[in-house]
């Protein structure tokens, strides 16, 4: 079951350029040249020229409001959450980080001694309803559950 | 007469905080809002801090799983516990932290997936009693189940580091 709609151009461009005002890349967007230096090409390729289309509506009305309107633009107009998670699944930037860490991780924490005195530690919301935030946690299972979950769309 | 399917208006939720070591596992510790700097603070971190023994405070790494919990004062907390920031692990620190990677974070792949499992099994009516089976459940954990979990984790870097940082298939 799949509850993610079909990406259109636009809420793509508008992941993106939530993602460079993240980055605070705004002066480079302004200028026009290409913004996304870490997404993959074919991401690119799809962005920019809807990007600049978009760049002479939405950009001037933001800059007058300022980074928060523009967030809120964005969420309340177009269901990008999840798209903007994939985005950054895939960005190379976290992958570098993620790298890094495990590397730091196998040189450094690899000792069992280690590992006994040291903190892992993360907060999870339980609810009555028996919701699960299917993509924080794994469950496993030995069988085939043949279980369907409804859940919402995203946070809320 | 046909009736709908009736959803609450506030949702019955209880925030659950854990920490978990190689020999041992800490909480959990409870919380009903939204948690920022200074409630973590408060609610979390002190009876948190009064479980570490000596050896942990001095030579423990600590990684934390969310992220607002690097405020400026959160620090200045661990400075004067004596627990210097060259050994946490977050986001903002210069110690790497990987971001979304819930596959590699011994809490995300499979002690809070177990605890779901196994709390939410049968039906339970209110908080009180989701929370008496949350602190039951967590007592069941035992030495064997960490320690696998922290081999698990080791495979799991071995085959991060091979995918180059990018998704992994986890075989069981």
């Amino acid at each position: 079951m799949n509850y993610l709609r079909p990406a259109s151009r636009t809420s793509i461009y508008l992941a993106t350029m939530q993602l460079v005002i993240d980055r605070h890349f705004f002066s480079v967007l302004l200028e026009g040249r290409s913004f996304l230096p870490e997404a993959p090409s074919h991401i690119q390729d799809l962005v920019l020229p809807a990007g600049q289309r978009l760049c002479t509506k939405v950009l001037p009305e933001a800059l007058l409001a300022g980074q928060a309107a523009v967030r809120s633009i964005i969420k309340i107009g177009y269901n990008c959450i999840l798209i903007r998670s994939a985005l950054f699944n895939n960005s190379n930037l976290q992958i570098q980080i993620r790298v890094e860490y495990c590397n730091w991780f196998q040189n450094h924490l690899n000792n069992d001694h280690l590992l006994d005195v040291s903190f892992f530690s993360d907060e999870a919301w339980f609810h009555l309803s028996e919701y699960v935030n299917s993509q924080n946690f794994r469950i496993w299972s030995a069988q085939n559950p043949h279980q369907f979950m409804f859940r919402k769309l995203a946070y809320g | 007469l046909e009736c709908s399917e009736s959803t609450p208006i506030y949702v019955s939720k209880i925030g659950v905080w854990i920490a978990v070591l190689r020999r041992r596992l800490i909480g959990p510790i409870f919380f009903n809002e939204t948690i920022n700097g200074q409630r973590y603070r408060e609610q979390i971190l002190v009876p948190f801090i009064n479980e570490f023994d000596d050896e942990e405070v001095q030579t423990g790494y600590f990684q934390h799983g969310a992220t607002a919990h690097t405020a400026r004062e959160t620090l200045n907390y661990y400075y004067k516990q004596e627990f210097y920031d060259d050994r946490i692990i977050s986001r903002n620190l210069h110690l790497a932290w990987p971001p979304r990677s819930p596959d590699l974070t011994p809490l995300d792949f499979s002690i809070f997936g177990y605890l779901k499992n196994s709390v939410l099994r049968r039906p339970l009516h209110n908080l009180n009693e989701l929370r008496e089976a949350i602190i039951l459940c967590c007592r069941t954990i035992n030495q064997e189940m960490l320690q696998n979990i922290f081999e698990k984790k080791r495979r799991r870097i071995v085959k991060c580091l091979k995918a180059n940082g990018g998704h992994f298939q986890s075989n069981l």
